[in-house]
């Protein structure tokens, strides 16, 4: 099967399914909700946007009011695919439902998604197998596709759109599948000894605060939750928005106190979430290796240089004493 | 399984009255006969006003037993506070919890207690006072040491006489306007300068709640005065949105102020950088 063949192969899928997926827009590779399939590019490329936004939107509607009367909100009300998520997003999306586990939009919203991986072979079955997604497009050495099943869902999904599967993919039973690596390990403890002070240091002069790191981050989740006034005064919804920790409000609290109070202190905040609070508490690295932060920074801070520098931070520390 | 994290029970305002100028003592019914709100000294809830947001208030009335109405003494400081200070009685609002840990109730029992606040601070052991009022030989000797601007500012100022018989307190203010009623001394000065008097017993568990620099000036002292560390316990104001552990703003080091806090033990808090530093 050739790419054409298969986008004709999905080009049905909206009449059931609300689609999220890869678009390229003037060059750029971006991912979002489309109503036809004739934009969607299958392709390995990182797009600039992670899939976050399918699972866990931008801006969640919580629930109306109007006077005294509550309405629940945030079901979708169609199922969805989500399609071409890569190996890193993948990732992505099993720190996500760990950290959503208990969450009600969340776990909506996997619930009655599809989702569709998209990989170059030659692929490890074992990598595979601990990846959250319920059919797998891989893309051939000679350009041709084949379809690999990990769940029910992906095998109803194939059924329907007439797709053969080549081969099903057991979910893994391994009870800590994402291991961190000792240089992550590294990392982790000189976070946690505050041994890269310097590091921050530089780091807190070139960053502009701008957030579009945490924005492209398929791993940040940080949110808000947000009130607005419909046209009447007795209206209005609660949202879940995304936040921001590079943002100065972020930690300000009633009379202007502000806990993370520099630029310094704040981007080492965020370093301290990906590579030591969420190991501790999600046995998985915050940072799945997307390079979208390097890549969107308008400061040119670069993750993979950081990380380095963090890492030899305790070797500096310990040619001094 | 996904819980409903978010579910807000309605509660209607049932009683305000005046604490100072800029605070009130709510009491709050939950819309549902049924709904009761059981917690512990030092644990908070998410007060929720709808089109003006949510906002972390400690609960002030009475854990000792479940109960369809609670108190919340709220201090006027911005948006939410001031929405609240002009709701009518009868006026439907929201709430959601309780959260995290309070105070180590346990390990006060049969031991002496120094409580150190400071103005509104003394909001988040109202519950704890009660509790050791009502259960009388709870603890050994129990100190209320509490340091305001003015008479004017004290939170609570009715019932220190009702707490005198099982809290002996002592009260340090910036201007001694007027005489308090319920004290044993009352002084002119910082609350941390109490500390050293020979009155205060010095084998005991310490509880503080404050602004942060104060916090830090009476933890400095204690530790000072040889107070042992596993037994300073303070409570930590930061910026919360969801109440237990997901969004982020109050997170410091590996801990959350929201779930694993507000109340933490100073030895737990002492090895991340940044949070209380003493000495600094
Ligand atoms: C565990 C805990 C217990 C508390 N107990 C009490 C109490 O018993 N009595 C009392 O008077 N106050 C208490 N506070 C402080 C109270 O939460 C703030 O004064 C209140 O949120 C201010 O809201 P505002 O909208 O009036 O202020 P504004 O300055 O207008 O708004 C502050 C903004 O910050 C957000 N915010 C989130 N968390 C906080 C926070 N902790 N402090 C300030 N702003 C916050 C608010 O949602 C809002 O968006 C407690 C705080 C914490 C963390
Ligand atoms: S590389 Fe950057 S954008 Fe990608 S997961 Fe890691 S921190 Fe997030
Ligand atoms: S994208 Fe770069 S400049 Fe903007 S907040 Fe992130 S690190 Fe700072």
């Amino acid at each position: 099967m050739k790419t054409k063949e298969l986008k004709e192969k999905f080009s049905t899928l909206h009449k059931k399914y609300e689609i999220f997926a890869p678009v390229r827009r003037e060059k750029r590779l971006k991912t979002g909700y489309i109503n036809t399939m004739s934009c969607v590019e299958f392709t390995a490329e990182i797009p600039e946007y992670s899939y976050k936004e399918a699972f866990f939107p931008s801006r969640q509607t919580m629930f109306k009011y109007k006077g005294e009367k509550f309405t629940k909100e945030g079901s979708l009300k169609r199922e969805q695919v989500v399609l071409g998520m890569g190996l890193a997003d993948l990732r992505a999306l099993e720190l996500y439902k760990r950290v959503f586990a208990e969450d009600e939009y969340f776990q909506n919203r996997i619930e009655k998604s599809v989702v569709v991986g998209f990989g170059k072979s030659p692929l490890s079955r074992e990598a595979l197998a601990v990846l959250p997604f319920d059919l797998f497009i891989t893309q051939e050495e000679d350009e041709s596709y084949k379809f690999l099943s990990r769940t029910d869902r992906g095998s109803k999904l194939a059924q329907e759109l007439a797709l053969e599967i080549s081969e099903d993919i057991e979910e893994s039973k391994k009870d800590e599948p994402f291991p961190v690596s000792d240089f992550y390990q590294q990392i982790k403890s000189n976070m946690e000894g505050d041994k890269a002070a310097k590091v921050f240091e530089d780091l807190g002069q070139k960053c502009i605060e701008c957030g579009k790191c945490t924005m492209v981050c398929p791993t940040c989740f940080c949110f808000r939750i947000d009130d607005e006034q419909g046209f009447e005064e007795d209206e209005g919804t609660r949202k879940r928005v995304w936040d921001s920790c590079y943002y100065h409000e972020f930690s300000e609290v009633a009379g202007g106190h502000r806990f993370l109070d520099t630029t310094k202190d704040r981007i080492k905040f965020w370093y301290y979430h990906k590579f030591a609070r969420i190991p501790n508490e999600y046995k998985m690295l915050g940072c799945v290796s997307c390079g979208r932060c390097t890549k969107t920074c308008p400061a040119g801070i670069n993750l993979e240089e950081n990380l380095k520098n963090i890492f030899d931070s305790s070797k500096e520390e310990g040619n001094k004493k | 399984m996904p819980k409903k994290q978010y579910k807000t029970e309605e509660i209607v305002l049932s009683k305000k009255s005046k604490l100072t100028e800029q605070a009130y003592l709510y009491t709050f019914k939950f819309k549902d006969p049924k709904k009761k709100l059981k917690f512990t000294p030092g644990q908070f809830v998410m007060l929720s006003f709808a089109g003006v947001g949510e906002a972390p208030i400690s609960v002030a009335s009475s854990s000792r037993e479940a109960s369809n109405t609670f108190e919340l003494a709220v201090q006027n400081v911005g948006v939410l506070t001031e929405y609240l200070k002009n709701c009518p009685v009868g006026k439907v609002l929201g709430i959601r919890g309780p959260y995290g840990h309070g105070w180590p109730v346990d390990k006060i029992k049969g031991e002496n207690l120094i409580v150190i606040a400071g103005g509104c601070g003394l909001a988040p052991f109202r519950a704890l006072i009660k509790y050791l009022v009502e259960e009388k030989d709870y603890a050994k000797k129990i100190q209320l040491l509490y340091g305001a601007k003015d008479s004017q500012n004290m939170f609570f100022k009715k019932e220190y006489q009702d707490w005198a018989e099982v809290v002996e307190t002592h009260f340090a203010l910036d201007t001694k306007d007027q005489e308090v009623k319920g004290c044993v001394s009352l002084d002119e000065g910082l609350v941390t300068n109490l500390l050293e008097k020979d009155y205060v017993e010095r084998d005991a568990y310490a509880h503080v709640c404050g602004p942060p620099i104060m916090a830090k000036f009476v933890i400095e002292k204690l530790l000072e005065l040889g107070y042992d560390e596993e037994k300073i316990f303070v409570t930590l104001e930061r910026r919360m949105e969801c109440g237990f552990g997901v969004c982020q703003h109050c997170a410091i080091g590996p801990y959350y102020v929201c779930k694993d806090g507000p109340v933490f033990c100073y030895k737990k808090l002492k090895s991340i950088p940044g949070i209380i530093e003493v000495g600094t």
